[in-house]
């Protein structure tokens, strides 16, 4: 008995050994299970349980989710580990082995029909997310789970249910506050929010969008009220169908975009995040908006106010390098200062004038290193220029439109020489001040150097004429011999007359020529000078009418004369406007056909003395008339075709005239309508020309009676002899003392006295010889070494008549002797 | 003294030209007014032509080789003084400065080349008078003037 009954206890402790195998593990509720009295319950020890329970047990213990077990139809109860967490000490660990119902029995409305459910064999169950209140550390708290109640069945029954549970109040509760957060974002945030569920057709492409949930804000932003439910092509009718297929191009891609657009149904600008929500292939699209609409116009604005600023610049830009090219391009070199004289800007000439390597003066002390001497012509031709002598610098001090020929000499390697026009002007400011200053150079090297030859040329060419007309007057010499002899040699031969009478005349012309050729030169070359005298012009149109009278005669030309009756005087040297008129004359005779008409008129009119001669002539074209004055435009030979003549005529009385203060005129209606020309000199008035001693055109070849008194006898017997040879009767003496002598005992016509007498001067002689002669005295004139007006006031108030200075002008002493009516003479 | 002693003779004039055909011209031309011509090319020639004969007149280009007119003028004047013959420049140079120039030299008249025989013939005859008329003038001053001095 005692050995069955331990083998009995060995089978069964080796039983119980391999039961408790099976409830091996399992943590806490593993020891628990192992040391439970089942043999308490209805169960009895684990070595009786049926497979299946001990099946399902094992799986219990070894599993980490949470498990719970009832069994039986008192539903005994087992539970893991995992499970046994969720239970408050309420339950565990009296919950193992205890029935269901007992346990539960606070909640078993709850649980108690699921239970019975699987229990009768009616299926499994399963919840998800499911609100389960629990007491936990004393307290009910609301727990979520997702769990399945699974029938532990055989072939014939449902033993238990199995409680597989997973606690989700984490996840639950962290979906919520995710939930809650985006709806709080939604209200909250000013920005539009709709959710959009894609309508696609059946080719899959995205026609349109339904509106599933929208925020607060999208009324604000669309004014539309809540569409849910409701497509985007109704609420927006007028919207652009492109613009809900660009949106339907995210469902594709998956991937947000950021856009900016301009909603034109409702005439807004929007910012718009676009993103797809939810799985791929099925995807939602949610849209964050905002009005943008000011900010937009704001940004037009700044974009346009941007457009016109930069169109601004650029409009500068291209007109500074409009202005750029235009310095650049100019040939003439520009270089401007500031008020402190530092170069500011140069241009492309500058440098192409002054060398590549310039100094950048910083103040016009450094203009020092420029070089540059005032050019041929200034009054200080050949002197540097100093730092303050620039143009730039005198600019700077104010002065205005200066202009200077300046000589520069560059800084290339080896250095020019370059002659620059320079015009600077200072620049200012609105109120006037300097602030700066810009000079133009100009290089006119080339001109200068061509003025410099054509100077050349012409003085060559006076040169050449004052040489011609020498020497072609040399062979001339005994031509005209040649022509005398013939003439003498056969005084009755008609034929040698006539032939030699006609080479007398050729040379006499060919002469004039020469002497006008010879004026032509002197003009050129300045050499002609003057003697002016006031002349009485009446009586120089009769001698140049007594000089022209031969040619005018030999053309049977008819001469009229008009004088006025006003005395006409003019200043003018005697000699030259005897020439004027005689070439005026000549002219006209010449250019006129047999028989003509030739008028001469001298009228004074508004304070000049005008001399017309006019004929009915040959005239000439307008174009000729144009150029009538120039040097040899006689040359042109269709214009006066025939007649002869080197054209220089007019050219000469036309410069001698305008020597002499006088115009000419030519006019003339054309060909064959006859020439006139006008000489007009200014008009002195009587009151002046009455200071000189009365001179009458009278009896020419009257012979004087004069005493020259001069202590150098050489220049006194040389004036004498001068004045015996054109037949005048002339004493000679030394001092004044003989002067006197000589008027006790003598009556001379005119006195001509040297200032400077040795024992006393000429003023006293002078003074003497009027009183002592009284209103019968004769002409006095004075002759001085110098021509002060000093001293020419003292002679005319010490009683002379007339004033020269050495050497005496002979042919103006000869006039005034031989025209000066004396009133002592006339007296006597 | 000459002027009177030589009244019936023939007036002698001294032709000075570097130009041949002119000084024959001229000699021509004198010889057939009653004139006896003498002839120099040159300012040296004439001034020893008149180292043999003093002439009534001379006519002297100014522009030679050698010595110039105003030489011939200035010599002339200076060795024969009251008995200068007259004397005319025939010049082809026509400046108013060379004129005045020649007159110091101590010509009596200048006269421009070319020129018609009448007018340097009286040119010739205008100097020569001149020339007398100086002569006299000299002649008598040297009598006079001390009387003046002594009035």
């Amino acid at each position: 008995m005692g050995e069955e009954r331990n083998l009995e206890s060995e089978q069964r402790s080796a039983q119980e050994k391999s039961d408790l195998h099976l409830l091996a593990d399992g943590g806490e509720m593993g020891a628990l299970i192992r040391s439970h009295d089942w043999a308490a319950t209805s169960l009895g020890p684990p070595s009786e349980w049926p497979l299946l329970l001990k099946t399902s047990v094992r799986l219990l213990l070894t599993s980490r989710h949470a498990m719970f077990i009832w069994w039986g139809p008192e539903l005994i109860q087992f539970y893991n580990d995992e499970y046994r967490e969720t239970l408050g000490p309420e339950r565990h660990p009296a919950a193992l082995g205890q029935p269901g119902r007992e346990c539960w029995r606070d909640v078993w409305n709850l649980l108690g029909p699921e239970i019975e459910f699987v229990m009768q064999r009616r299926g499994a169950i399963w919840h998800e997310d499911r609100e389960v209140p629990l007491v936990r550390k004393g307290s009910v708290q609301t727990t979520w789970w997702n769990y399945s109640l699974s029938p532990i069945e055989d072939e014939t029954n449902v033993h238990g249910v199995i409680a597989i549970c997973s606690d989700v109040t984490e996840e639950h509760t962290q979906r919520r506050l995710l939930k809650q957060s985006y709806r709080a974002l939604l209200r909250s945030t000013d920005q539009a929010f709709c959710m959009l569920e894609p309508i696609r057709d059946n080719d899959g492409k995205v026609t349109d969008f339904c509106y599933l949930e929208v925020n607060t804000a999208f009324e604000r932003h669309t004014g539309v009220q809540d569409p849910s439910g409701q497509r985007m092509r109704d609420i927006f009718p007028d919207e652009d169908p492109g613009w809900i297929e660009e949106m339907g191009l995210v469902t594709y891609s998956g991937k947000s975009w950021h856009v900016q657009r301009e909603m034109k149904c409702l005439n807004k600008w929007f910012e718009y995040d676009i993103f797809p929500v939810g799985e791929s292939g099925a995807y939602r699209v949610g849209m964050l908006f905002r009005d943008i609409t000011k900010q937009k116009q704001n940004e037009d604005a700044l974009q346009a106010s941007r457009r016109e600023l930069s169109e601004a610049l650029r409009q500068a830009t291209e007109q500074r390098a409009l202005l750029n090219a235009i310095l650049d391009a100019a040939p003439v070199a520009l270089i401007v200062a500031d008020e402190n004289g530092a170069l500011s800007h140069l241009n492309e000439e500058s440098r192409r004038m002054w060398g590549r390597v310039l100094p950048m003066s910083r103040s016009v002390t450094e203009y020092s290193d420029w070089k540059g001497w005032f050019a041929p012509g200034s009054d200080r031709e050949g002197q540097q220029l100093t730092a303050q002598e620039w143009p730039l610098a005198r600019a700077l001090r104010g002065e205005e439109s200066l202009r200077e020929l300046i000589e520069i000499q560059t800084f290339d390697d080896p250095p020019t020489r370059k002659c620059v026009l320079a015009s600077a002007v200072p620049i200012r400011d609105d109120a006037g001040s300097i602030e700066g200053a810009v000079v133009a150079l100009m290089d006119v090297s080339d001109q200068v150097r061509a003025e410099q030859e054509l100077r050349q040329a012409h003085q060559r060419k006076d040169n050449f004429l004052a040489v011609l007309a020498h020497e072609m007057r040399n062979p001339l010499a005994p031509i005209a011999a040649a022509a005398d002899v013939l003439r003498i040699s056969f005084p009755e031969d008609d034929k040698v007359q006539h032939t030699s009478a006609m080479i007398a005349r050729q040379v006499k012309h060919l002469t004039s020529l020469l002497d006008d050729l010879l004026d032509l030169s002197r003009l050129g070359r300045g050499m002609i000078a003057l003697e002016e005298a006031e002349i009485d012009v009446k009586h120089m149109v009769a001698l140049a009418v007594e000089q022209a009278q031969p040619l005018i005669e030999s053309h049977r030309h008819t001469l009229n004369v008009h004088c006025g009756a006003d005395q006409m005087h003019i200043r003018a040297d005697k000699r030259r406007l005897l020439q004027i008129l005689a070439n005026l004359l000549n002219n006209a005779a010449k250019y006129t056909q047999e028989q003509g008409l030739i008028e001469i008129f001298v009228e004074a009119e508004l304070g000049l003395v005008r001399i017309t001669v006019r004929d009915n002539g040959i005239g000439m074209t307008p174009e000729f008339a144009k150029q009538a004055f120039e040097m040899f435009s006689q040359a042109d030979q269709h214009s006066r075709a025939g007649q002869s003549g080197l054209g220089i005529g007019l050219s000469l009385v036309k410069r001698l005239a305008e020597m002499q203060g006088g115009q000419v005129e030519l006019n003339s209606d054309g060909l064959g309508k006859g020439t006139t020309v006008t000489v007009s000199f200014p008009r002195i008035s009587e009151a002046t020309a009455a200071r000189r001693p009365t001179i009458l055109a009278s009896n020419t070849k009257v012979a004087r009676h004069l005493l020259i008194a001069d202590d150098n006898t050489d220049a006194a017997e040389m004036l004498a002899t001068l004045l015996r040879a054109i037949g005048h009767e002339v004493d000679v003496v030394r001092t004044a003392r003989e002067v006197l002598d000589y008027a006790a005992r003598n009556m001379p016509d005119a006195y001509l006295l040297n200032i400077g007498l040795p024992d006393q001067d000429g003023y006293q002689v002078a003074r003497q010889l009027r009183s002592s002669t009284g209103e019968n005295s004769p002409l006095l004139i004075a002759i001085t070494g110098f021509g002060q007006p000093a001293e020419m006031r003292a002679a005319y108030e010490a009683g002379f008549d007339h004033y020269f200075v050495k050497p005496v002008p002979l042919e103006q002493l000869s006039e005034l002797l031989t025209y000066g009516h004396v009133r002592a003479k006339r007296r006597a | 003294m000459r002027d009177n002693s030589n009244h019936i003779m023939k007036k002698i004039i001294l032709l000075v030209d570097d130009d041949r055909a002119m000084v024959d011209l001229l000699a021509t031309l004198f010889l057939q007014n009653g004139w006896l011509p003498m002839r120099a090319m040159c300012g040296e020639e004439a001034i020893a032509a008149i180292v043999r004969t003093v002439p009534d007149a001379v006519i002297c280009d100014l522009n030679m080789a050698g010595i110039s007119g105003f030489e011939v003028a200035a010599q002339l004047r200076k060795s024969c003084g009251i008995h200068c013959p007259a004397l005319v420049a025939f010049t082809a140079c026509c400046d108013r400065d060379i004129g005045m120039h020649a007159m110091e030299a101590g010509f009596n008249a200048v006269v421009a080349k070319p020129a018609e025989f009448d007018k340097l013939m009286s040119a010739v005859k205008m100097s020569l008078k001149v020339n007398r008329r100086a002569h006299q003038k000299s002649v008598t001053e040297h009598h006079k003037l001390p009387t003046a001095s002594h009035a």
